[in-house]
């Protein structure tokens, strides 16, 4: 049962990552592409990080996948913050949004 | 084989597409791509120190995982102004 659990976990995170990298690649702009970055920090790491834990407890590696998948879901809205206003700043060298701006998007 | 050696190998595969959005697309788009390769060579390590049960390797995962999460940042903040 345990071996049942942490291979669901195992192939969960690794097609979670793996559609997000295919996300990133055919978005269009980096606005998009953004959104699949941030997923990439979120549920792949978890899955994987809790595969392991439940296979190891918490030993050395358990809890170092915890930690490692702690700092990549609170970084990873660090760099998705910080690379969106990045991309806005050298777009239009600044942050506002000017009217109409939104709707010429869609 | 185990599971374990098959996932850092889907892993590493899954990144060939974050290499074409380096070759190909516009400064941001590479940063990003960049940031997601970072991930995803930590959860490539993760899954390695399981296959050869060697918890050295997950270390080496968090260490990547803080390094980037400190540098991307500023990365972003010289794209903003400098590059």
């Amino acid at each position: 049962m345990k071996n049942i659990v942490v291979d669901v976990l195992l192939a969960l995170g690794v097609t979670v990552q793996v559609l997000a990298c295919i996300g990133v690649l055919v978005m269009r702009d980096a606005y998009q592409r953004l959104h699949y970055a941030a997923a990439a920090t979120t549920l792949g790491p978890v899955a994987i990080a809790a595969a392991i834990v439940v296979r190891e407890a918490l030993a050395e590696t358990g809890l170092e996948a915890i930690l490692t998948a702690a700092v990549l879901l609170a970084g990873g809205a660090v760099l998705t913050h910080a690379t969106g206003r990045a991309a806005r700043i050298r777009e239009d060298d600044g942050l506002v949004i000017r009217p109409g701006e939104i709707e010429a998007r869609r | 084989m185990s599971a374990w050696f098959i996932a850092s190998l889907a892993l590493l595969i899954g990144m060939v597409p974050l290499l074409i959005v380096l070759e190909r697309t516009d400064t941001v788009s590479r940063l990003i791509a960049l940031e997601t390769l970072t991930v995803m060579t930590a959860l490539v390590l993760l899954t390695l120190a399981e296959a050869f049960g060697r918890s050295f390797y997950a270390m080496l995962a968090l260490i990547l995982a803080l390094t980037s999460v400190v540098g991307s940042p500023v990365y972003a903040r010289f794209l903003e102004r400098y590059l």
